[in-house]
C-alpha cells in the first residue's frame, strides 16, 4: 500500500464515491406517472367485468318510479319517512301526506341527463375498444346504451314535455356555456327519438339477458309503454305550448295518435309467443284472485316476467305496468 | 451516571421501564466506546488575567476555554480567571453578545482583555433555502431561533416551543392531549407552511426531540422562492445539530413534570344541578311547576344521598410528562459525529390511564473529510411513538362526563359490578374511559429519515463545489382498534335484578396500515468568489428530483369473542377499504439558481429561480416557473454615514426589499385534470346505490368523474416585502421591522353560471378566485448587563389580515343581498351576526324597551341590538359583527406577539416568555352555551347567572329580588350569532418560565463532570385573559369539548460529562 502515491489513492477515492453517486442519483422518475387511485377508460373498456361496471352504474341511476321513488324525495330514496299509501295511479309509491304533485324542487332533471351522458359516452367509446370483444358483445352493449337513455328520455318526457335532445356527449370547455344551452325540442320528437332508440335495441338487445338488465323483448315491452304514452297524449291532451320556432313543446298533434297507437301495438305484437300477460292466479270475475294476482306479479320470483332487476324491490314493477297499458290498448 | 435517571424510577409502567434501562445502557456503551475514541487532556502552566467590556468594566462569566479542548473556565466577579496553559496553546474568550477573541498564550503570565460588544451580531450565519448566508447580507425577510431560545420552553411538541419567538409566526395550542399535536400553524397567515428538515421537506417538524435542533429559519417572502411551487404560504427550515470537532461532549437533559388542566369546566354537582332544573321549570310565562321537592334538597344536604361527581371520576387533577435526552457530540479533523436519543412519556388525565403516548428518538448525523477536496455527511434518524386511548376519543367521553347528571350514580344500586346505564344518552363516561371495558385504539407511528451527501470542492476552480445528495424517508402508520361489546344495566328495585343493555354491539376489531415511501435526490453546484474591487458573487444551480408515494388499507372484522385479534374476527362481513386520495404516487422535477451579488457588501442584490414541474398536474400546465428578487442597502457602510458624528450611535442599518412568484400546489392533489372513473361508486344503502344487482349478484359501478379541466394549476402567489434590520448602540439594541404583501390569484373555485343540466355533468373546479394578505411583523432585540447580572429582551410582533380581491359569486338580486353576500375587496373571516346591548337589569328596563320584547322575557335576559332601529329584531339587523371567530371551529388571531425575557446573575438564570395573541374571538355552543343541554347536567360557570334571590319566586313577578350574574336566567340563552355568545378570545399568558442554577466549575470538577445545571419549568402558568371560565387558545372546534390545554410543572437538569 506503501507503494502508492498517496494522491492517487485520494483521486481515486474520490472519483470512485462520485461515480458511484452520480450513478445512483440520476435513477431518473417519469413525470408522467398516474394516478394508481383512478381508474381510466383503458381499464373499464378493456373487459366484458369492466363494461358490466360501467352498465352497473347506469341501471343504478336509470330514473324509474320504482320502490326506492318518492314524489316528495325523488328518485333515489329508499328512506320511508312518512309512508302512507299511494293515492295517484303512477305514483305507486309511499311517503306521501296525501294527494300531490311531485316535488318539482327535485334534482331529476340535471339526474337524467347525467345517465344520458353516461348512455353517450359509452356509445361513443365502446367503438375505440371493439377489438377488445366479439361483435355480438358490442352490438348487444350499444343496444343496452340505447334502451338506457330510451328509458331516461322517457322519464323527462313524461314529466316535462319535450325536452332538449342531446344525442352526444357534451364538453366543456372545448364548447361555450352558450353552445351548451340547447332548446327545447318537440314532445313528438322525443317520442320519436324514444321509439326508434327502443328500435335499434331491439335489434341489438340478445334474447335473454342477465337477471336485471334489458333483454330484446324489454326494449319491445318498453316502446310499447312508451308509445301507448304518445299515442294517448296525441289522442286526449289539451295542452299545447310552442315555442317561437313552431316546436310544440308540450302535445302531440291529435294526426298522429294512430300512428303511436300502431306502434305500441306492433311493439307488443313482438313479446307474443314470447311473454303473455300475468294471470297466474287471475280468475274471471274474482276480485280477491284479480288483487292476489296484481300482489304476485311482485313478489312471484318464478313469473316469466321480462326482467331487467333480479331484485323485486326495485324494477320489475316496470314490466308489471305492461298489463294494464296493453290492456288498455 | 446513572443516577441522572433516577427520576425515571417515578414511571410506573414496568415493561415501559424495563425498555428504557435497556435503550439506555445500549446506548450509554455506544457512546462511552465513541467518547473513547476521541479524548485530549492538557497540562502546563498558571495563567492569570482579567476581561473588561468595553468601558473597561469587569466582565464577570466570560467563558475561557483552551482552543481545540473541552477546558476552560470563567471569570469570577471582579472578571479575573486563571487558567493552566501551555505556551504554544491559544485562549478563546466568549461571552454573549460580545466578540470571541482568540490569544496565543506564548509567554504571557498574565493577561488582560477587552472584549468589543458583538456590535451587529452580523457575523451570524442563517439558513436559507438550500444554503447559509452572512446575516449581514441577507436580502429577505428570514427570522431564525437557535436551540438555546427553543430549549426554554418545555413541551412535548416542538410547535408549542416556538409560540412567540419568531415574528410573523402565528402558533396556538389547540390541545395538551398526548399524541395529538393538534396546531394551528403558518407563517403571516398564509396557510400550512413547507417545513423542510435538514434539506428535505418532512412532516414531523412537531415530533422531533427538541435538543436535536440547531436552528429554525423561517423564511417569509421572497427567500422562499428558491422553493417555487411549495413556498406560497412560507418556508421553515429545521436544521439539526452536527458534530463539532474536539473531545467528546456527552450531554443529558431530562425533565420530569407535572400537566395539570388549564381552565378546565366542571359539572354541577346535585344541589346545583336540582336548583337550575327547578329554575327551568319555573322559567315559564304560563307558570311553572318545580320536580324537585325540598325533601330531595336535603337528603343530599344531610348526606342521606350522595351527588355523583363524574368529572372526578374520570378525569385526575394532574397527569406525569417526562422527556429525556442524551447525546454526543465530538470528532476529529477529519470527521465529527453528532448522536442522539430520546424519550418523551406523556399521560393523559384519565384516571383508567388508557390515555398515554411515548416517543423514541433517535439521530445520527456523521460528517466524514475522505479527503482534502471531498466531504460525505449521513444524516440519519428515527422516531417511534404511539399513541394508546379508550375506544371512545376524548372529547366524547369529556361531552359524556359533562352531560351525565349528578343525581345518578356510577354503578347500577352502587354495585361496582354493574355499570349504570346514563341516564342521558345511554352512556356513562367511566365506562368510555376504561379500554379494559369499551376498547381501545393504538395509533403507531414510524418515521425513518435519511440522507447521503457528498460535497467535493473542484480542485482547480477555487470557489466551485459540486454536491450530491440522495434521501430515502420512510413513514409507516399501523394502527389497531378495538371496539369492545360491553355490558350496562338498569337496577330493578323491585325484582332485584339488573337488566342488561348491550354496548357495541357487535364487537369488531380494525386494524389499518399506511405507509408513505418518499426519496428526493439532488445534485448542485455551488461557487462563491470574491473579486478585486470589493464584488462578491455567489451562484448556485441545482436540479431535484423526488417521488413521494402513499398507501393504505384498512381490514375489519366483527368478533363473537371478546379477542382483540384480527385473526379472530367472524368470517361474516369482513371488509378491506382504502382511504379516499390513497394510493398517490407524485414525481416532481425541479431546476432551481441563485446568484447573489454584493459591492463590498454595501449593495446586495440576490435573483433566484426554481422550475417546478409535478406529475401530478395536467401535461398541459406541468412546468411553473418562479422567479424572486431581492435587493438591500446598508446605508450604514456608506462613507457620509459613517462620518456623520450624529448617526454613530447607529452600527448598522440596512434597507431590504423583495418580489417574488411562488405557488402552492397542494389542492391539486385529487389530480382535476384527469377524467375517469371513482371505482367503486361511491354510493349510500339510502339513497343512489353504488351498485346495481344483476343475476342476483351485487355488481360495483364505475363512476364518472364529470368534466376534468386539463387547464388546472396551482396557485399563483406574488409576495412583496419592504424591510429595515438596524444595530444600534453597541448591540444594546436590534431592530427588524417588516410590511408585506402577498397576493394570490388562481384558487380554485367552480363558476357560479353553471352548466346547463343538459351536459349531465357539473363544471370542474378552476382558477378563478384571488386574495390578498398583508401586514407587518417586528422583532426587537435589546441586551445588557449591570454588573454581574446579564440579562436579554426580545420582542416579536407579527399582524396579518386576507382579504378577498375577488370571489366567484353570481349577481344577488338587489343591494342588500349583494352587501351581504358579495366578498370581493374584502377581509376574510367576517363573522355576520347581531349586536348586543348587554342585559336587562330590571322590569322597569322590559317596560320601557324601545324595541320589541317577547313576553317571555324575564330579567337577565340578552339584549339584541337592534341595529337599523326599526324596533324589530330580525335579519335586517344582521351585519359584520367581529372578526376571526372560532365558532365550531379553528380560527387564528390576526395579531399575534412575544417577548422574551431573560438574565443570568453568577450560577443563576431566568428565562420567560410572555405570549399573546389578539383579533381572535370564540363562540362556543352546546353545553358550553346551554346549562342542562338536551336533558344533561349543567357546567359549573352556569351558576353565575341572573337568577331570583329566592329560588322558589317567580321569576315573572315584578316584585321578585334578583341576584345578577354573568350568564342569564336557566332557560334563557344566548343567540350564538350575536355578541351576547361571542366573546374576545385575546389574552397574555406566561407561556413559560424557567429558573435554573448551574454549579461551579469546580465543584463539576470535582465530581468528575464538565457542568450540570438543575431548573425549574413552568408551562402556560399563568394566563391574563377578558374571556371567562375558558382557556383562550382553546377552540371551540368539536363543540368546544376538545381535550383541555395544560399547565406544567416541571423539574429538570442538565448535565455535561
Amino acid at each position: 500500500m506503501l507503494n502508492y502515491n498517496p494522491l492517487q489513492i485520494m483521486k481515486k477515492y474520490t472519483y470512485t464515491i462520485l461515480a458511484f453517486l452520480l450513478c445512483w442519483t440520476t435513477a431518473c422518475k417519469k413525470l408522467d406517472t398516474l394516478p394508481p387511485s383512478i381508474v381510466k377508460d383503458d381499464d373499464v373498456f378493456a373487459t366484458a367485468a369492466g363494461i358490466q361496471a360501467y352498465m352497473s352504474r347506469m341501471y343504478s341511476e336509470l330514473p324509474i318510479e320504482d320502490f326506492r321513488y318518492s314524489p316528495e324525495r325523488g328518485l333515489n330514496m329508499f328512506w320511508i319517512i312518512s309512508p302512507t299509501s299511494a293515492t295517484t295511479g303512477e305514483a305507486l309509491s309511499r311517503d306521501q301526506n296525501g294527494s300531490m304533485q311531485e316535488n318539482t324542487g327535485l334534482s331529476t332533471w340535471g339526474d337524467c341527463y347525467r345517465v344520458i351522458r353516461d348512455a353517450n359516452y359509452f356509445a361513443e367509446t365502446l367503438p375505440k375498444y371493439a377489438s377488445n370483444f366479439t361483435n355480438d358483445q358490442v352490438n348487444n352493449w350499444l343496444g343496452e346504451a340505447r334502451f338506457v337513455r330510451a328509458a331516461t328520455y322517457f322519464a323527462l318526457v313524461k314529466r316535462y314535455g319535450g325536452v332538449p335532445l342531446v344525442d352526444k356527449v357534451l364538453n366543456y370547455p372545448e364548447q361555450s356555456i352558450d353552445e351548451l344551452k340547447i332548446p327545447r325540442s318537440s314532445e313528438e320528437k322525443i317520442y320519436d327519438f324514444i321509439g326508434t332508440d327502443l328500435d335499434y335495441a331491439y335489434t341489438n338487445l340478445p334474447e335473454t339477458n342477465q337477471a336485471g338488465r334489458a333483454s330484446k323483448y324489454a326494449a319491445a315491452g318498453f316502446k310499447s309503454r312508451a308509445m301507448l304514452y304518445a299515442g294517448t297524449i296525441a289522442k286526449y291532451n289539451q295542452i299545447t305550448l310552442v315555442d317561437g320556432s313552431g316546436n310544440r313543446l308540450c302535445g302531440i298533434p291529435v294526426a298522429k295518435a294512430v300512428t303511436y297507437f300502431k306502434a305500441a301495438y306492433d311493439a307488443a305484437a313482438l313479446l307474443d309467443g314470447k311473454y303473455s300477460l300475468y294471470k297466474k292466479a287471475w280468475a274471471a270475475g274474482d276480485k280477491n284472485a284479480q288483487y292476489q294476482n296484481y300482489v304476485n306479479m311482485f313478489f312471484d320470483a318464478s313469473s316469466p316476467k321480462i326482467y331487467l332487476y333480479a331484485n323485486i324491490t326495485t324494477l320489475n314493477r316496470y314490466m308489471g305496468m305492461m298489463p294494464t297499458t296493453c290492456h288498455a290498448s | 451516571m446513572y443516577e441522572n435517571f433516577t427520576n425515571y424510577d417515578g414511571c410506573h409502567r414496568i415493561r415501559y421501564r424495563a425498555k428504557i434501562k435497556g435503550m439506555l445502557q445500549c446506548c450509554i456503551t455506544a457512546l462511552l466506546f465513541l467518547a473513547m475514541c476521541t479524548s485530549a487532556f492538557a497540562q502546563g502552566s498558571k495563567i492569570t488575567g482579567v476581561v473588561n467590556d468595553e468601558h473597561g468594566q469587569p466582565l464577570p462569566g466570560v467563558s475561557v476555554k483552551l482552543k481545540g479542548t473541552p477546558n476552560g473556565t470563567t471569570t469570577n466577579v471582579n472578571g479575573q480567571f486563571n487558567i493552566n496553559a501551555e505556551p504554544s496553546q491559544t485562549l478563546v474568550f466568549s461571552f454573549l453578545g460580545y466578540v470571541a477573541q482568540e490569544v496565543n498564550v506564548g509567554d504571557q503570565k498574565s493577561i488582560t482583555i477587552k472584549l468589543q460588544p458583538n456590535a451587529t451580531n452580523m457575523n451570524e450565519v442563517v439558513v436559507v433555502g438550500y444554503g447559509t448566508q452572512r446575516k449581514a447580507t441577507v436580502t429577505g425577510s428570514v427570522a431564525s431561533v437557535t436551540n438555546s431560545e427553543i430549549v426554554t420552553t418545555k413541551n412535548e411538541n416542538v410547535l408549542n416551543m416556538l409560540a412567540g419567538k419568531v415574528a410573523g409566526v402565528r402558533i396556538t395550542q389547540n390541545t395538551s392531549e398526548p399524541g395529538s399535536f393538534s396546531n394551528a400553524f403558518d407563517i403571516r397567515g398564509f396557510g400550512n407552511p413547507l417545513v423542510v428538515i435538514d434539506g428535505i421537506p418532512r412532516d414531523n417538524i412537531s415530533r422531533l426531540d427538541p435538543n436535536d435542533i440547531e436552528s429554525v429559519s423561517v423564511l417569509k417572502d421572497a427567500s422562499a422562492a428558491i422553493y417555487g411551487v411549495r413556498a406560497a404560504n412560507g418556508v421553515v427550515i429545521v436544521t439539526t445539530k452536527k458534530g463539532k470537532k474536539g473531545a467528546v461532549d456527552l450531554n443529558y437533559s431530562g425533565t420530569y413534570g407535572w400537566q395539570v388542566p388549564a381552565y378546565m369546566p366542571k359539572p354541577v354537582g346535585a344541589v346545583d344541578f336540582m336548583t337550575l332544573v327547578n329554575e327551568q321549570l319555573l322559567h315559564n310565562v304560563n307558570g311553572g311547576q318545580v320536580k324537585y321537592t325540598d325533601a330531595d334538597f336535603a337528603a343530599y344536604k344531610n348526606g342521606s344521598k350522595t351527588s355523583t361527581d363524574w368529572y372526578s371520576q374520570v378525569f385526575a387533577k394532574s397527569a406525569p410528562q417526562q422527556q429525556h435526552n442524551l447525546n454526543a457530540t465530538g470528532g476529529t479533523d477529519n470527521s465529527s459525529y453528532f448522536v442522539s436519543m430520546g424519550i418523551t412519556d406523556q399521560d393523559g388525565f384519565f384516571k383508567s390511564g388508557d390515555l398515554n403516548y411515548k416517543k423514541y428518538n433517535l439521530r445520527s448525523n456523521i460528517t466524514t473529510k475522505i479527503n482534502k477536496n471531498l466531504t460525505i455527511d449521513v444524516n440519519l434518524s428515527g422516531t417511534i411513538e404511539q399513541k394508546n386511548q379508550p375506544y371512545q376519543d376524548a372529547w366524547w367521553i369529556i361531552r359524556s362526563f359533562w352531560r351525565q347528571v349528578p343525581t345518578q350514580s356510577i354503578y347500577a344500586n352502587n354495585n361496582p359490578a354493574y355499570l349504570n346505564n346514563g341516564e342521558v344518552d345511554g352512556s356513562n363516561p367511566v365506562a368510555m374511559a376504561d379500554a379494559n371495558v369499551d376498547g381501545y385504539k393504538q395509533i403507531a407511528n414510524k418515521w425513518l429519515q435519511s440522507s447521503v451527501s457528498a460535497t467535493y470542492n473542484v480542485p482547480f476552480v477555487p470557489g466551485l463545489s459540486a454536491k450530491g445528495l440522495y434521501n430515502y424517508d420512510y413513514y409507516f402508520s399501523s394502527n389497531k382498534v378495538y371496539q369492545r361489546s360491553y355490558n350496562q344495566y338498569n337496577y330493578d328495585a323491585n325484582s332485584n335484578s339488573y337488566n342488561a343493555i348491550a354496548n357495541q354491539t357487535p364487537g369488531s376489531i380494525t386494524r389499518q396500515f399506511y405507509e408513505k415511501p418518499s426519496t428526493l435526490m439532488q445534485l448542485s453546484l455551488n461557487y462563491a468568489k470574491q473579486f478585486k474591487g470589493g464584488h462578491n458573487i455567489t451562484a448556485l444551480g441545482l436540479y431535484e428530483e423526488s417521488e413521494r408515494k402513499g398507501d393504505n388499507f384498512n381490514a375489519q372484522r366483527q368478533l363473537s369473542l371478546p379477542v382483540d385479534q384480527l385473526s379472530a374476527g367472524n368470517a361474516l362481513n369482513q371488509t378491506a377499504t382504502v382511504d379516499a386520495t390513497y394510493p398517490y404516487d407524485f414525481v416532481t422535477k425541479s431546476f432551481v439558481g441563485r446568484v447573489n451579488y454584493d459591492y463590498k457588501s454595501k449593495y446586495l442584490v440576490e435573483f433566484s429561480f426554481r422550475d417546478d414541474a409535478n406529475s401530478k398536474n395536467s401535461p398541459l400546465k406541468r412546468w411553473g416557473f418562479f422567479p424572486g428578487a431581492s435587493a438591500g442597502w446598508r446605508i450604514s457602510q456608506e462613507g457620509f454615514w459613517k462620518n456623520a458624528k450624529a448617526l454613530s450611535f447607529i452600527d448598522d442599518l440596512k434597507i431590504r426589499l423583495s418580489y417574488a412568484k411562488l405557488g402552492d400546489d397542494d389542492k391539486l392533489d385529487a389530480y382535476q385534470y384527469l377524467t375517469g372513473y371513482n371505482y367503486p361508486a361511491s354510493g349510500d344503502n339510502n339513497r343512489l346505490p353504488p351498485g346495481s344487482v344483476f343475476d342476483g349478484t351485487f355488481v360495483n359501478g364505475a363512476q364518472s368523474r364529470g368534466i376534468a379541466n386539463p387547464y388546472i394549476f396551482w396557485f399563483v402567489a406574488k409576495t412583496y416585502n419592504a424591510g429595515i434590520d438596524l444595530q444600534a448602540w453597541n448591540g444594546l439594541l436590534g431592530l427588524t421591522v417588516d410590511a408585506f404583501r402577498r397576493d394570490r390569484s388562481g384558487l380554485l373555485d367552480t363558476r357560479a353560471d353553471n352548466l346547463p343540466g343538459v351536459v349531465g355533468a357539473g363544471l370542474p373546479q378552476e382558477n378563478l378566485n384571488s386574495d390578498r394578505a398583508q401586514g407587518f411583523d417586528i422583532e426587537i432585540n435589546h441586551r445588557y448587563h449591570i454588573g454581574s447580572f446579564n440579562y436579554f429582551v426580545k420582542g416579536t410582533f407579527g399582524y396579518t389580515r386576507t382579504q378577498w380581491i375577488s370571489k366567484v359569486h353570481s349577481a344577488y338580486g338587489n343591494s342588500q343581498l349583494n352587501w351581504h353576500n358579495n366578498n370581493d375587496n374584502r377581509y376574510n373571516n367576517i363573522f355576520w351576526g347581531y349586536g348586543a346591548n348587554g342585559q336587562f337589569q330590571n322590569y322597569q328596563q322590559i317596560l320601557n324597551s324601545p324595541q320589541y320584547v317577547s313576553r317571555n322575557a324575564v330579567v337577565g335576559d340578552y339584549i339584541l341590538q337592534d341595529w337599523n332601529g326599526d324596533g324589530v329584531i330580525n335579519d335586517q339587523d344582521v351585519h359584520p359583527i367581529a372578526q376571526n371567530v372560532s365558532n365550531n371551529n379553528y380560527s387564528v388571531p390576526s395579531t399575534t406577539f412575544g417577548l422574551t425575557l431573560g438574565g443570568s446573575y453568577k450560577g443563576f438564570d431566568i428565562n420567560t416568555v410572555w405570549q399573546g395573541a389578539t383579533g381572535i374571538n370564540v363562540s362556543y355552543i352546546e353545553q358550553l352555551n346551554i346549562p342542562l343541554w338536551g336533558g344533561g347536567s349543567a357546567l359549573n360557570m352556569f351558576m353565575d347567572r341572573y337568577h331570583p334571590t329566592d329560588p322558589k319566586a317567580d321569576p315573572y313577578d315584578p316584585n321578585t329580588a334578583w341576584t345578577p350574574g354573568t350568564f342569564a336566567l336557566t332557560g334563557t340563552t344566548a343567540n350564538t350569532n350575536s355578541l351576547s355568545n361571542i366573546h374576545s378570545a385575546a389574552y397574555v399568558r406566561l407561556k413559560s418560565a424557567e429558573i435554573g442554577y448551574s454549579i461551579p466549575a469546580a465543584a463539576a470538577k470535582k465530581v468528575g463532570i464538565k457542568g450540570a445545571r438543575i431548573f425549574v419549568n413552568g408551562y402556560n402558568i399563568l394566563t391574563i385573559t377578558g374571556l371567562k371560565y375558558l382557556d383562550p387558545e382553546h377552540p371551540s372546534a368539536n363543540y368546544g369539548y376538545l381535550y383541555p390545554l395544560d399547565k406544567i410543572y416541571s423539574i429538570g437538569v442538565n448535565v455535561k460529562l
